[in-house]
């Protein structure tokens, strides 16, 4: 199979009050094409910052010490912004960890959704809307006419998380990072929108990054497993191998606290 | 008795066409009663939309009821020094231009602890897990999960009677959320508090909470003992809801 992406020796602090809080101390991950893999690690680990650092989507704070993201034989953190702009968004799209905060209040969903479409496809602002309703179904919302009308804070916590997914669908980019996507989802939509990015996976066949602290998401969808522990990679494998024998302490230390009914 | 829900319903206009004119509502809260004694802890399920969230609000009094009442008693004095709550969108729900240091300071001056602050919230952020570094920091410098144990330090800080959590443990790992349900049931034991716990992760209420309601399209579909509702639920929706978290 083909690397799709690269991530080699990363380290990123973020200055602070003159001192540097050191995020990502040494990063290497490989992502191949059409495979799921997921990062999972204790809260504050880095995946986050992991995840946006492969487009640079970092605060002015975030200072990139070391490191090379190879992403279609270049190195996207000396990518130039025009380079950079193409390539967010429409080869790698984001599902970002709060959804809610990073929709645009401002703005109706539909408006943001077409937009988003129009932004990186080549169609008509009446295709994008088509294009649009139909994501927002295909992410499982139900009454999507009113929901492109609404405003953010009009929607549950879910149905935003819902609005991402559904500007992921629609983007099929090569590479999602898909960050904590369904956090706010019963169990039944959860599986059922899963199964439809799934489906997608595999009829475009592009790679998911899937961060998440569901470990039981984690064993039923994720090919490979990468742990995270203070800003680096201590174990990474295929799914059943990690679950069935962890070898570093603190993989066994997520795996023991799985809490069961 | 701490609160009373009487016949609560939240009506929100669907505005359709270009004049925008309500060609329908959605019936996010649809004729919600209930009680709560001191001590106890609701835990509330349902599926996305049913109306968890604005039900909250509702209790707050951050929004309106359409009809029905919310009645406070017994503990609770006044709404504001009593009732906390967690919001379910951390980011959305703290002050952006504030730091950690002074949003968690404010609640110990309202409550004359001026002296005391800076030691009681030392001991309250290893309570949730961090360290006192993050303190200089805005809410946008911190993780996901971080930012989740803040909120709930914040409303912890408050010493509320009443204490709304709505998906407290979203953004957290395992063993956080081990962590934090520890400090809640330590904390209804040596403080007295009362908790509505707000969750869809079935196994997470099931061990916090001493009664489950469940909704469904802002009507509540069974309400009992946790124990009976998810041992023995009654209605076919608790056990498709059930069946489905296995
Ligand atoms: N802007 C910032 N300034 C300073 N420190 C930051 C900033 N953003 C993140 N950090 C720190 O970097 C570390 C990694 O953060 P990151 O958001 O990647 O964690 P995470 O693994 O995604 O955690 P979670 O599971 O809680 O979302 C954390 O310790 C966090 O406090
Ligand atoms: N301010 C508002 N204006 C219009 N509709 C609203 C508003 N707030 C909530 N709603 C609608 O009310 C319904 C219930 O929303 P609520 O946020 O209470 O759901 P929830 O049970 O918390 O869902 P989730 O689990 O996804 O957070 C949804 O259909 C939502 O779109
Ligand atoms: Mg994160
Ligand atoms: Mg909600």
């Amino acid at each position: 199979m083909n690397k799709i992406l690269e991530i080699k020796n990363l380290h990123i602090h973020f200055r602070h009050h003159h001192q540097a809080v050191k995020a990502l101390e040494g990063v290497d991950l490989d992502i191949y094409e059409g495979e799921i893999l997921a990062l999972v690690g204790q809260s504050g680990s880095g995946k986050t910052v992991t995840g946006l650092s492969i487009t640079r989507i970092l605060p002015p704070s975030a200072e990139i010490i070391n490191g090379e993201v190879i992403f279609g034989n270049q190195d996207l953190l000396k990518a130039g912004p025009a380079r950079i702009n193409a390539i967010r968004g429409r080869d790698v799209a984001y599902i970002f960890q709060e959804a809610a905060a990073s929709l645009n209040p401002v703005l109706a969903i539909g408006r943001q959704v077409a937009e988003s479409i129009m932004l990186h496809q080549n169609k008509t602002r009446k295709e994008a809307w088509d294009l649009a309703l139909d994501a927002l179904t295909q992410a499982r919302l139900s009454r999507p006419e009113s929901i492109m009308r609404s405003y953010p804070h009009q929607l549950s916590g879910g149905m935003n998380q819902r609005v991402m997914i559904a500007m992921a669908i629609a983007a099929a980019p090569r590479l999602l990072i898909a960050d904590e996507p369904t956090t706010a989802l019963d169990v039944t939509v959860e599986s059922e929108v899963i199964g439809e990015l799934l489906e997608l996976r595999e009829k475009f066949n592009f790679s998911i990054l899937f961060i998440t602290h569901n470990l039981s998401l984690v064993e039923k969808f994720a090919h490979r497993v990468a742990i995270m522990h203070r800003g680096r990679i201590v174990e990474q494998g295929a799914s059943r191998r990690i679950f069935a024998s962890p070898v570093h302490p603190h993989t066994r230390e997520l795996i023991d606290s799985i809490i069961r009914i | 008795m701490i609160l009373e829900v009487k016949g609560l319903k939240k009506y929100f206009p669907i505005e359709q066409g270009i004049f925008r004119h309500a060609s329908g509502f959605v019936k996010a809260i649809d004729g919600i009663s209930f009680s709560l004694n001191e001590k106890e802890t609701l835990g509330i399920v349902g599926e996305s939309g049913c109306g968890k969230s604005t039900l909250a609000k509702l209790i707050l009094r951050l929004l309106n009821p359409d009809a029905g009442e919310v009645v406070f008693s017994g503990l609770i004095r006044e709404l504001r020094k009593d009732v906390g709550i967690v919001f379910q969108d951390p980011l959305l729900s703290l002050d952006p231009r504030m730091r950690l240091k002074d949003m968690l300071r404010e609640p110990f001056l309202a409550r004359g602890l001026k002296r005391k602050a800076d030691s009681e919230i030392g001991s309250l952020l290893g309570e949730v897990g961090l360290g006192s570094d993050i303190l200089s920091r805005h809410p946008a410098q911190l993780s996901g999960g971080q930012r989740q144990r803040a909120c709930i330090a914040r409303a912890l800080a408050s010493r509320p009677k009443l204490l709304v959590l709505d998906e407290p443990l979203s953004s957290l790992d395992l063993i956080a959320q081990k962590q934090i349900l520890e400090l809640l049931s330590g904390l209804r034991k040596r403080l007295e508090l009362t908790y509505i716990f707000i969750s869809h992760n079935i196994a997470v209420v099931k061990q916090i909470s001493t009664r489950v309601m469940v909704m469904q399209s802002g009507k509540v579909v069974e309400e009992g003992m946790a124990r009976e509702v998810l041992g023995e639920p009654k209605s076919e929706y608790t056990k498709k809801l059930l069946e489905a978290a296995k």
